[in-house]
């Protein structure tokens, strides 16, 4: 049996938090444990939760969620930590290592975890002594070995398997990010002392900056490389979730994928999963047609989905294409007109191309199932809001008859972006430049009215004029004979969005914002420019 | 918990002690002038650079209603793992052990009061904060 990387992707991280959990589970019990170990403890079992559920693995899932459920408990303090949870979660953390070694040497398990899962959903203090004594038997229930071997109950931890061997290094992840965090570093700083050599005006000072550009690129790239994963890791089991949809719905699909080599960061790969599984199943569920269908418009039997990676300069650009009956623009208008979506006169306006990223509007779409993949409905909008908080951009295209295509754009490495600076009243605000379409120094006179809507002629379209310090609460006046504004997408449509001024380009080092300010809608980020200025990154498409 | 193993950092605010679990807070600063966040409610000031993280100050003087944050004031930088903020208060008193005698919590952001010395110190029910002002942001 093939051993699909993601499987010892989820291995590795579940026996990592695994370990955590018991450590936790200890510390707590031995000394009063803190607020932030409740936390974590909590959160461990959160993630492995997520991990079992999206690989399929019911059953670690449940077992997880049971703890995750009584960590809650304790961390809204309905509960107090006691020896009874204690031997209650570590009887469940052994159980959970048995499955995942189960897992990691390919055995079917059927491990009884009803008996244990009852008694952490029912759990009260002060019956512990009962609990803990019935639960030790129910612990071992022996795993069924496919092949025939014998089973064995016994060993629960060190149990040999052959991911022990010691030809790599596991790194935990938090390691990998604090390195990425700490290059950024010296890159700001870089930056910082390249403008001070400006002023000096010193050629030795500048010699050394040069070659410490020189050692931070080099440094850069071999952490960024570190962190690169092959697109291989998630797109191994997309061939097995489009079999099994197009079994279930009854069409006969080809499947390929392209470039299953191609790197990754490994945070946008992750991230990545959940959009492609969905785009996939619309692929397969609305974009091929029945096999009746097929024959009639003389179109080979078989429906053909390709999932393709590929490199460009900077970027990985991912396409799913079909050769289904693709989109009708002039439908996907009139059903957005219909919904309220969009106006009738901003429908008849509508390119080809931005008709197609209707299907990305909230509320556009009516058939929002729950996916049993993702465990949870995930439309073309949730799609698109992922793809770009990975600093990416989705486009869509199609041929009506002929079939669509939807082309995710992404940045190698999430940490560092290229974005435009520009200035708003006394604040400079970064636009990533994927959410640029164009720059434009517009001539006043070359704007026109449409009822209380300012428009100007942009390749023969009228796109609304929209001031960004108004969106942003920012005193505006946009005084000067040209006005400086760029073309983007909000909401499906295309605007201008009018700035004091452009600083420039530039590659920024991406700092995240954390709780609370994480919860604004429209800011992607926070940053450091080179001379100490805090800027924050606009998130262009959530800003109204 | 042992409540009693714990101590806390006073701080004071309009005129009223409160306290924080010295765990809570990873550095005591002097205020800078925090960039403003755009479209922020009031009580946000904006961020400041602390150690090359991007820290939101939170003046709780504003959050309370209560005025708002004075020049002289300090900045309580919190643990990372419960947020990015900082506390804008009126100033630092010091550290306390707990003692014992708590009395029931006065409002929704005071987890408890207790009893030192002659007075008596608001502790901060520091999760509900965090999750009020998020709350207030996502609007």
């Amino acid at each position: 049996m093939d051993m699909s990387p993601y499987r010892d992707l989820f291995i590795s991280e579940s026996r990592e938090h695994l370990r955590a959990v018991s450590e936790l589970i200890v510390k707590m019990e031995q000394e009063t444990g803190s607020r932030a170990d409740v936390d974590a403890l909590f959160r461990a079992a959160h993630s492995l939760k997520g991990m079992a559920a999206s690989m399929g693995y019911g059953e670690i899932a449940e077992l997880s969620h049971r703890i995750e459920d009584i960590m809650d408990r304790v961390r809204k303090e309905e509960l107090v930590f006691d020896g009874g949870i204690a031997d209650l979660l570590l009887e469940g953390a052994d159980l959970l290592e048995m499955m995942i070694t189960d897992v990691a040497n390919e055995l079917q398990s059927v491990r009884d975890i009803g008996d244990l899962v009852q008694r952490l959903a029912t759990y009260r203090p002060g019956a512990e002594g009962v609990a803990a004594a019935d639960g030790r038997d129910n612990a071992a229930v022996a795993p069924t070995a496919r092949h025939g071997q014998p089973s064995s109950a016994t060993p629960l931890h060190g149990e040999p398997d052959r991911y022990g061997d010691a030809s790599t290094v596991r790194v935990r992840t938090e390691v990998l990010d604090h390195l990425i965090n700490i290059t950024g570093e010296l890159i700001t700083n870089k930056h910082r002392l390249m403008t001070v050599g400006r002023e000096l005006a010193s050629p030795l000072l500048d010699e050394a900056t040069v070659e410490l550009s020189r050692l931070l690129r080099d440094l850069h790239t071999e952490v960024l490389l570190v962190r690169l994963v092959p697109f291989s890791t998630i797109a191994d089991r997309f061939p097995r979730v489009v079999r099994d949809l197009a079994k279930k719905i009854g069409k006969e699909i080809v499947f390929e994928v392209d470039g299953k080599g191609i790197e990754l960061d490994r945070g946008i790969l992750e991230g990545l999963s959940d959009p492609l599984v969905h785009i996939l199943r619309n692929a397969v569920d609305h974009g091929l047609e029945s096999a009746g269908e097929r024959r009639a418009c003389g179109k080979p039997l078989q429906g053909r989905i390709r999932l393709i990676a590929r490199r460009e300069k900077d970027q990985v650009v991912v396409v799913v294409e079909d050769d289904g009956r693709g989109m009708d623009p002039a439908r996907l208008v009139a059903t957005a007109i219909e919904k309220r979506l969009v106006s009738p006169e901003a429908g008849r306006l509508m390119s080809a191309r931005e008709a197609f990223m209707l299907t990305c509007i909230p509320g556009f779409s009516t058939a929002r199932e729950v996916t049993d993949v993702s465990g949870r409905g995930v439309g073309m909008d949730a799609v698109r809001s992922t793809v770009q908080a990975l600093g990416g951009n989705l486009t869509i295209e199609s041929e009506l008859g002929k079939g669509s295509s939807f082309i995710l754009r992404l940045p190698l490495t999430i940490a560092i972006i290229n974005v435009l600076l520009v200035r708003l009243a006394r604040i400079t605000v970064a636009i990533p430049v994927t959410s640029v379409q164009r720059t434009v120094e517009l001539r006043r006179d070359l704007i026109s009215s449409r009822g209380k809507q300012k428009v100007f002629d942009f390749d023969g379209e009228p796109l609304p004029l929209l001031s960004l310090n108004r969106v942003l609460g920012l005193p505006h006046s946009h005084a000067g004979e040209l006005l400086s504004l760029f073309v983007s997408e909000l909401k499906g449509r295309r605007v201008g969005l009018v700035v004091d001024g452009f600083i420039g380009q530039q590659e920024i080092f991406v700092k995240p914002l954390g709780r609370p300010l994480a919860s604004m809608k429209g800011l992607g980020g926070g940053a450091v420019l080179g001379n100490g200025e805090v800027v924050f990154i606009l998130d262009v498409a959530n800003i109204l | 918990m042992k409540a009693s193993s714990r101590g806390f950092l006073v701080f004071t605010l309009q005129g009223e002690r409160y306290g924080l679990s010295l765990q809570d807070v990873l550095e005591v600063m002097d205020p800078s002038l925090p960039v403003p966040v755009p479209r922020a409610p009031e009580f946000i000031r904006g961020v400041v650079n602390v150690h090359g993280n991007l820290v939101a100050v939170l003046d709780l003087a504003r959050l309370f209603a209560r005025g708002e944050a004075v020049v002289e004031g300090k900045f309580l930088v919190l643990d990372r793992r419960i947020a990015n903020l900082a506390l804008w208060v009126d100033g630092v008193e010091g550290f306390v052990a707990e003692e014992a005698g708590t009395d029931p919590p006065a409002d929704g952001l005071i987890a408890r009061v207790v009893r030192s010395g002659t007075g008596t110190i608001r502790i901060l029910a520091l999760d509900r904060l965090v999750e009020r002002v998020e709350e207030q942001l996502k609007r």
